[in-house]
Formats: structure tokens, sequence, C-alpha cells
């Protein structure tokens, strides 16, 4: 669950200007995990080799080797696909549906704006685990039905924050002037709000897939979401728990990875906002 | 913090020692970690090892048997016992009293029973050949089977003995609601308290007719620590004295330090077994199924439980008395042989699923093992993790085609009943719905004889014919490991039991 | 005033209830079968449907939807498959834990947060400022099921500071169930020894908890108290020589409460969702855990139950919410959207 950090003008991005270079590498380099992870990955990250099982990090194996010889750095590239890619589908699909209901929300008013809102916060009170639970049984287990259970969960937030932005630009004087003139409210939508709201959403967008991702890691973590031996960050996590002491690594690296991103996209995402107007 | 605790501990032996002089207690706790919570104490139901490690230390059975040589059979509740074609006759153990006074007799066991085999759950099916149970006098009974089998008192090693009083007196349904979290036996360790989602509390029974050890715990806390890592870490930094089912490198790697020890037994048949589902495609296919059972990299598992583990040749273990397996030819990798087998059945490109039960590693572990074994033949395996009773009835309403099981047999010297659970139609664990009219026939036929020599032949016959279906792939068959700390003693392990612990035996080293 | 607390009122009864039907269908179109896990392994087919018909499973699913509404009418939550006893009797036991350690948690993350935030907001952009925006920033990431277990690694296996899980000391007897909340009742029971046993108990739990809200707290609560203090009246204030925490406490906190409470509200009931986390780690005995264990053997009104608790207790701090905002901030006037 996100709620974006409102900042006035006055604060300096300092901090963050230290870290936002360190946060887009952290991002460069999780989109070439993602999209080209056989050229990154120094092993295959499935077949088994039982004689390096459960081995230290090293030069040959950074991030050091699981109960299979299987190495984790390999693994944990693998997985970005999995994990960075459920989450950022997550964020997209319920922010192209939140932001439509959103709008159209708001550009309606009156009594069907408010039918419309009470839904949202229907969905809103949902508790998010115990739906991931009930789609999981009744779907079955799987990436597929996290990512499901995960969108209605979070398409709520964009349709609250768009409704919001729509009614508040509506007031604007360039907008009641449109309006006076005749524009049609859908043109007005498009060429007056959206563009404005569009940066909200963008900077929602951003620091919301650092949740996502944790959301999907933990629902992996309870065996709700992907299966063996799909290098999942969060199975990974659940998978070592049986050799945590006798091989930190297979626990400490993925979850490290899962902070790293999220906190990068959380900087990314306080960057864009601190970047624009008003 | 330990210090602090064995402080108190003594203070508190002090007191007790100053105000009641009389008092044989050794004040000493014990800390058991335990792989879940029961969901019911009642001994007709329980059959998960966190239930059977309530019931079996509160309650006694007729006979028990020598942990290193099961065929021997020793006595417990019952003292003599003899078999007459199908009658057995019990004689019982004088004097013994419930933990609530009532006396122990005949009637009691003709209760329990009568009971159990009405209620048909928990381990029901370990004696499921009664016929009747008569009581002729208080201290002896006779036990009619259908038909004749040698096995009877031996299985009744498993059976908990409760009080006729306590059946009829709490509630019409048999007093299913009562025994369900209340308990009352003859046993080493009597029910105390039970904090749900915590621990179960047992306090020792003085008045057993058995013999404690020196320095015996006097009180028992069982409990519910759902995952391996936190058992493992925790006998590790001393919070539980002993737990179930320790990952087995943790295991390893705990004993090797200082103030702990291993201890090792065989109690598991196949840790784990896979099953292929015989009516789905393409494990309905012998010669596909032969090819995985010969494809599969059985070294890999040797490799993972690191020296600990040999490899199964058919179902029975060499050290389960009668045991073919000596005879039994050795099972090995050979991927010639499964290429082969797989060009025989006309099968190319195949998919299959494998459900696999969660929770433990080794389950996991084996899947992957075949999935990638399975991928050198171009079969692509999928698996996929899911709660016990999900899983199993996933691969019998044919929706995978195979499934992964640890297996034990709680008889210390019946391989039928195993054998029926897993082999014969309508067994539990026959997941892959395997069916064999011959095998039916002769595990039917194997308790009636009395010939120890013929009964091995038979058991060998029926092992080959399970081999020879390549129903099951046989993974590995590991020792038990268990780590113990230097402070604690008399841990065994059970070779007739999933793991679990005979409090009765363990006692204080400091 | 009233009439708005009825309606809020409705409508949270309403919500509810489509809480308890969705979680309800999705849960009973399911493959596998409850009546199994009841008779157990080694049962015969003919015990498992026996089990089944004893139950009311093979009823078709209107029926067991009518008859489990209608029990939800009535207060009764069904019966949990899994422990063998009613659901409210499981709820009565397992809710407390869950409770307190969200209790004991939030009053740490509350404290915490707005001291970590006023530290940082007296000179934004400044050096501490700069390192707490890092802290939180970095914390927002931390998978709490992952800082869970390190904290344990760190905290029980090589520190030996504090226990591994569990809410009591295991070799010593718990103080006798009054409240259910193990802090009370050690009070209750006058010992001292059990109050502190608990305490060290909840220790890591709640800061695990604690840590991952402070991370998004501790930000809006800097950014609200920020841009109070950009406030005129605050100006005034310092200009007519008033200390600054005078201003903080007296002035600025008042005024900022209406945005940290909002935060606050989500992050409760964010909470409340993902403490089935934490509890598992811990091996906490609360309502998370207790649903958790139920869910995996298709018992599933325990997880019915936990789905309508969590959203009663974000129905109820919503509308708590809505009620004081007008009292602490009397620019707020009228509540509602």
């Amino acid at each position: 669950m996100s709620v974006s950090a409102a900042s006035p003008r006055r604060l300096k991005a300092q901090p963050v200007g230290v870290l936002l270079p360190l946060a887009l590498v952290v991002l460069a380099i999780l989109v070439a995990f993602t999209l080209v992870p056989g050229l990154i990955a120094p092993h295959n990250p499935i077949a088994l080799a039982m004689s390096d099982r459960l081995k230290p990090p090293s030069l040959l194996h950074p991030f050091g080797t699981d109960e299979g010889g299987r190495d984790v750095f390999s693994r944990v590239v693998f997985g970005a696909r999995y994990s960075l890619g459920v989450a950022i589908a997550i964020v997209f699909v319920s922010a192209l549906f939140g932001v439509l209901y959103g709008a159209l929300s708001g550009m309606a008013g009156g009594r069907l704006d408010n039918l419309m809102m009470r839904i949202v916060d229907l969905f809103f009170g949902f508790p998010a685990l115990v739906l991931a639970l009930a789609i999981a049984a009744s779907m079955g287990r799987g990436l597929g039905s996290v990512a499901l259970s995960l969108s209605l969960i979070w398409w709520p937030g964009y349709a609250r924050l768009v409704r919001g932005e729509v009614l508040r630009l509506r007031e604007r004087p360039h907008v009641e002037a449109a309006r006076a003139l005749g524009v049609s409210r859908f043109v007005i939508l498009l060429r007056h709000i959206i563009p404005f709201v569009v940066q909200e959403v963008n900077v929602r967008i951003t620091t919301d897939i650092g949740y996502a991702l944790v959301a999907v890691t933990a629902l992996s973590f309870l065996g709700l979401g992907a299966n063996s031996p799909t290098p999942e960050w969060g199975l990974l996590i659940r998978d070592s728990r049986p050799y945590f002491g006798s091989a930190w690594w297979y626990l400490v690296f993925p979850g490290a990875m899962i902070m790293m991103t999220a906190t990068a996209s959380s900087i990314i995402g306080d960057a864009l906002a601190s970047r624009r107007p008003g | 913090m330990k210090g602090l605790q064995r402080i108190s501990g003594i203070a508190l032996v002090m007191l007790l020692g100053a105000v009641s002089p009389a008092l044989a207690e050794t004040g000493l706790t014990f800390v058991y970690a335990d792989a879940g919570e029961p969901s019911t104490i009642d001994p007709a139901k329980a059959n998960i090892n966190w239930e059977l490690t309530v019931t079996r230390n509160v309650y006694d059975r007729l006979v028990d048997f020598d942990l290193s040589d099961p065929s021997r059979l020793l006595p417990a509740l019952a003292t003599e016992w003899k078999q007459d074609g199908k009658t057995w006759t019990f004689k019982l153990r004088d004097g013994v009293k419930f933990h609530n006074g009532a006396t122990f007799d005949a009637t009691d066991v003709k209760a329990t029973l009568d009971r159990l085999l009405k209620i048909g759950q928990g381990q029901s099916y370990l004696v499921d050949d009664i016929e009747s149970v008569t009581v002729v006098d208080p201290l002896t009974v006779k036990i009619e089977t259908k038909a004749p089998t040698v096995f009877l008192a031996s299985n009744l090693s498993r059976i908990e003995m409760l009080s006729h009083e306590d059946i009829a007196k709490h509630g019409d349904d048999l007093a299913q609601a009562w025994f369900n979290d209340h308990a009352n036996g003859t046993g080493p360790y009597e029910f105390v308290s039970w904090t749900r989602g915590a621990q179960i509390e047992l306090k020792r029974n003085d008045k057993w007719w058995g013999k404690f050890p020196d320095k015996p715990f006097d009180r028992v806390i069982d409990r519910f620590v759902t995952d391996g890592a936190n058992r493992a870490r925790g006998v590790e930094g001393g919070e539980f004295d002993l737990a179930n089912f320790v990952p087995l490198d943790e295991a390893l790697r705990i004993s090797s330090e200082s103030g702990f020890h291993l201890v090792e037994g065989n109690n598991l048949w196949a840790w784990p077994a896979i099953y292929l589902n015989m009516d789905l495609a393409p494990t309905n296919n012998k010669d596909f199924r032969n090819a995985l059972v010969k494809a599969f990299d059985y070294n890999a598992m040797l490799q993972s439980y690191q020296g600990k583990a040999v490899t199964p040749r058919g179902p029975v273990p060499s050290w389960f008395p009668g045991s073919p397996e000596k005879d039994e030819p050795e099972i090995k990798t050979d991927l010639a042989a499964a290429k082969a087998a797989l060009a025989a059945s006309g099968i190319s490109n195949a998919k299959m699923k494998c459900s696999v039960p969660a929770g433990f590693p080794e389950f996991r572990f084996a899947a992957t093992v075949l999935q990638s074994s399975a991928a050198q033949l171009g079969v692509t395996v999928e698996i996929e993790e899911l709660p016990f009773v999900e899983a199993i009835t996933t691969i019998k309403t044919d929706k995978s085609n195979c499934f992964v099981l640890g297996n034990a047999n709680l008889s210390p010297t019946d391989a039928t009943k195993f054998f029926a659970a897993h082999y014969l139609k309508g067994g539990f664990y026959n997941s892959g719905k395997f069916f064999d009219p011959t095998l039916q026939d002769l595990i039917a036929k194997l308790p009636t004889v009395s010939d120890p020599a013929e009964r091995e032949k038979l058991l060998k016959q029926a092992a080959d014919i399970v081999v020879n279906a390549h129903y099951i792939i046989w993974t590995a068959r590991p020792k038990t490991v268990v780590p113990e700390p230097d402070r604690i003693g008399g841990y065994r392990i059970d070779p007739a039991e999933y793991i679990n612990a005979r409090f009765w035996e363990l006692h204080s080293n400091s | 005033m009233v009439g708005f607390l009825l309606r809020r009122l409705v409508w949270g009864l309403l919500v509810l209830l489509s809480v308890a039907v969705i979680t309800f269908i999705l849960s009973r179109v399911v493959p596998a079968d409850p009546a199994a896990f009841l008779a157990g392994q080694n049962a015969s087919e003919a015990t498992v449907q026996r089990i089944r018909v004893e139950h009311g499973l093979d009823r078709p699913l209107p029926a067991q939807f009518v008859s489990y509404m209608a029990g939800l009418a009535r207060g009764d939550l069904g019966e949990s498959i899994r422990t063998r006893r009613s659901v409210s009797a499981d709820l009565a036991q397992y809710l407390p834990a869950t409770l307190e350690l969200l209790f004991v948690s939030f009053v740490f993350y509350l404290a915490i947060s707005f001291f970590l935030a006023a530290l940082a907001a007296r000179r934004p952009g400044g050096a501490v400022d700069g390192v707490i925006r890092l802290l939180t920033m970095v914390g927002t990431g931390i998978p709490v099921f992952w800082l869970g277990m390190t904290l344990q690694f760190v905290f029980f296996y090589k520190l030996h500071w504090l226990p591994l899980d569990a809410r009591f000391p295991i070799r010593e007897s718990a103080p006798p169930v009054v409240t259910g909340f193990l802090l009370v009742d050690s009070l209750l029971a006058g010992s001292l020894t059990a109050f502190f046993g608990s305490l060290q108990h909840l220790a890591l739990p709640a800061a695990t908890i604690v840590i991952n809200l402070l991370a998004v707290g501790t930000r809006l609560t800097r950014a609200a108290l920020i841009r109070e203090q950009d406030r005129l009246y605050v100006r005034t204030a310092r200009g007519k020589g008033l200390s600054p925490r005078r201003i903080l406490f007296k002035h600025m906190l008042r005024n900022a409460l209406s945005p940290i409470l909002t935060a606050t509200t989500m992050q409760f009931g964010y909470m409340i969702s993902w403490v089935i986390l934490v509890e598992v780690i811990f091996d906490w005995p609360g309502i998370g855990l207790y649903a958790y264990q139920s869910f995996q053997v298709f018992d599933y009104s325990p997880v019915i139950a936990l789905a309508l608790v969590s959203t009663a207790g974000f129905v109820i701090i919503n509308l708590a919410m809505d009620l004081i905002y007008p009292i602490i901030d009397p620019r707020v006037q009228s509540v509602g959207a």
C-alpha cells in the first residue's frame, strides 16, 4: 500500500540528489536482469550441480550456491523477470484501470461519482492478504493468482488519486473557460486534465512498483505464488529457510535484492515527485 | 537467560526439597519442539507425528517392542499373549491405574478397540482385521480376527488404551468431542493443559507401572513450531531441548558443535518416494514409467543427504524384520536404458505435473531432481507445491501425474499394512491408484502364514510386483539424524514411527 | 452528527457483508475437500463420506451459503474443521495475541515516528534530516518477512539477547487468562517477571512491525510537520520568542495530526492484513497464524473470520478517525467522502 509523500517546493532534494544516480544505476541493472538474464548470469539457474552444494560466496559464485549447487546470483538474475515483472504488471494494470475509473468518476460527478467512490471504498477495506489467500484457494496457486489478487487491491488507490485530481482540476479557470465555450467534457478531460494527472500517477506508479514487488515476494514466501524451480525472489527466501544456519547467503542476498529494488523505486519516485510543479 | 533459568530451577528444587522432603520430583522441565499443532489428541484419530507425540506418551499400549530389534515384542499393558488360529488371547497387567485413579482392566481393552473400529480413523487400519473382542475375565481378553494373522500383537503395539468409563460417560458420540482435547491414560505422562497455538503441557506420572530412568523430566512442554529453521535454531540456542524434523544440514551442523551430539537411527522407508499416476497419461504407460525410474539421478539425492542415505532397492528397508531387500537388484541411474524405455513407450515431448506436499524441503528437492532428470529425456515436469491433503487429492483426481511422499511404517513387524495403504486398491496413500490382483492376494495371504521363511518369500514376491511395475521411484532411504544436547540423554529413534520422542526414556545429564 | 454516524455504520456493515460473501464464495469454489482432512490420513472412503455428510459439506453451495449467513447474523462464525471448536472460541483466544502485538507496535511506532520526524523537520535539508530520509527510504524497501528472520538471526542466534519466538518464556507458567493480553494479565496477577517476560517476547515481532511501518510513516509525518513549519502562525510564534519545543507540541502537532492520523489509519489497515507474515515467522499464536494454518487444510471459516475481523477493524478505525478529525482540527468541518 503506498502513500506518496507530498513535497513542497521548499524541500531541498539533497539526499535524494546523492542517491538518485545510484537508484538509476540499480534500475539499469534490473532492466538488464529482466531483459537479458542469459547474458548476465554466469551459470545455469536451474541445472543441478550437487558437488557445489551450499557453497559460501566466492569469486565463482558471488552469492554462493543453494541446496542443488545452483548459483544463487544466477537465480537472482533470472528471478528478476518473475518478481519484478509481475510487480510491474500489477502496477500498470491497476494504474490503467484505476486511472480510467477515477477519471470517469470525477468527470461524471454527482450521484454516479458518489456510487463509484463507494465501490472504491469497498475495495479499500478488503484485507489484501486474505483476498490473496481466497483467490489462491479457488484459482490455484501461482504468479497468476498473485497478480490478480494484488491488482484487485491496488487499483482503488489510483482511482481515488485520479478522481481527487480531476475534481481539483475541474475547478481551474481554464477548464471552466473551456466549458463555458462549449468544449465537450471528453475533450476537456483529454486535453486539460489528463496531462496533469499523469504526472501524479507516474510518481505513484514508480513508488508502487517497489511496494508491489515486496507484496509479490511476500505471497510467494507464504507459498501462494511461484512454484519451484522458478527463481522468484520470494520463493528463494522461502526455500532458503531450512538451510539458514548453514547457508546465510541463500537468505540474505535475495532479500537484499528485493530491498535494493524497492528502495530504488522509492528514490526515483521521490525524485519525480520533487520535480513536478506545485 | 539460560543461566538465570538454571539458577531459578535449582532454587525451585531446593525450595521444594525444604518444604516437602517426601517429594521425589526432580523439578526438571523438558521442552520439545514439534512440527505442528495437533488437530485432535484422540488416539482413535491421531495419525500425524505431532498428534502421536501426545498420545504415545499419555497412553499405554498392550504391547511394546525392542527398539533395536523390533521383532522382539515386550510386555506393556499385556504381560502374555498367544495366537491360536483366529483367536488371540492376551493376559493383562495387574494393578494399573488411569491418571484419574480408575483401574485398568479387560473392559477397557474391549471398549477401546470397539470404539476404534467403529470410528475407523487414525491407526485403526493397523487392526482392522479384528472381528470381535471378548472379555474373559478382568485380566484376560480374547480377540477374534477375520482371518488368522501373526501380526496382531505387534500391531497392537501402536494402539493406545482408553478407559471404558471415559468412553461411556462423556457424550453419546463415543465421547469423540471429549477425547479431542482431553486425555486420561495409564501412561508415563499426564495431560495437563493445551494452550492453543502454543503448546501442550504434560506432567510425569510417578505412579506409572513402568520404569523411569534416573533424573527423568517432571514436566514436558510440547511446543508447536511449524518452521524447521526455527526448530533448528531453537535447539541450537538452547530454547528447545529437542526438536522433531530438524533439517538435515542444520542437524549435522549443530551436532558437530560442542554441547551437542548426534543420534542416528533407522525408521524411514523412503524419504521420499515418488508415486506415478497409473491412470493418467503419460505415466499410465509402463515403459514411460520405467524410463523415469532409470533416468532419475539417485546420486544427487545421496549427495544431498551427505552420506546418511542409501538408494532403496524396493519398498521394504533392509533393517525391517523379514525384509527381501538384500535379494533385490540394485537400482541406479542408467540413462541409456532410460532412453531405450522411452523409445519403447512411443511417447515423445511428454509433459507431466507433480504435486508435492509443502513443508518438507527433501520432497521439493526430490521433485526438482526428477525435473532435471526427466529433462534429459526431453520430458517436462512441472512442480506444484501444495498443502498435504490438497497435494494428494490433486493426484487422486487425476490432475497430476506424480505425488511425492515420505514413507514410514508404524508397525514394527507387519509390512502388509504398509502395502495395503500404499499399493493395494483403496489404500489411502495409494495415490497413483496402483492395482495388481496377484499383489492383493499375496498381501491377504501373508499374515495367515505361520512360517517366517515362507512369509519372507511372499514378501519378496510382493515387493517384486511393485518394483517391476515401476509404480514408484524410491529416491532415497536416509537415516534419521537428530541433534541431542549433551545435557539430555536417552533419546532413541523408533524404527516404527515417523520420528517421535519417548519422553519416558529421556533424562537429564546435568 | 447522528445521521452521519448512522450512515457510516450502515456502510461499514455493508462492507463487512460484501467481504463475507466474497470470501465465502471464493473459499467454497475449491477443488479439494475439507472432509478428507477431517477424516485424517488412512481413513477409508466410506469414513470420509460419512464425515462429509456429518459436517454438511455435501450440501449444495447455496444451501451452505444461506446457513453460513444465517449463522453470521446470529454472531456464529461457524466451526473450525482443524481445531474442532467454534471459530468464535478460537478467535477469543487468538485475537488478543494479535491485538496486543499490534497495539504495542503502534504505540512505539507513533512515538518513534513522531520523534524522528520532528528531528528531521527541525532543519529540512540538513544532515540529520538527510540521514533520517535515507533510513526511511531504505526501510521502505525491506520485506517484512525478511526483516523478521534477520532480526531473529542477529538478536537470538548470534547475540542471545532476545528469545526466538512465542509469546511467553517457555519454561515458565503464563499468568491466568483474564483479558488475553499477557502484559495486562501479568500485571493483574501481580507478577513483574511475567510482565517482563512477555515484553521480551514482544520485542522482536514488534520491532519488525515498527521498523516496517516507520519508513513510510516517518516520511509522511515529516512532510506534514515541514508543511506546518512553513505556516505563518509558526513563524509568528517563533518571532514571539516561544521555544521550538513548545511550538512543536502545542501548535504544530495539533495541525499536523490530521494527515498523520490519515496515514496511521492506512498503516493500521495495512498491518492487520500483513500481520500474518510476522506471526508465521515468530510462531506468534494470533489470528493471522490461525487463519493461515487453517487455510492450509481447507478450513476456511477461520479465513473468512480473519477477513471479517480485519475489515471490521479497518472500518472502526476509519470511523474513529472521522469522529476525531473535527475535534483535532476545527478547520475540518463536515466529514464525509
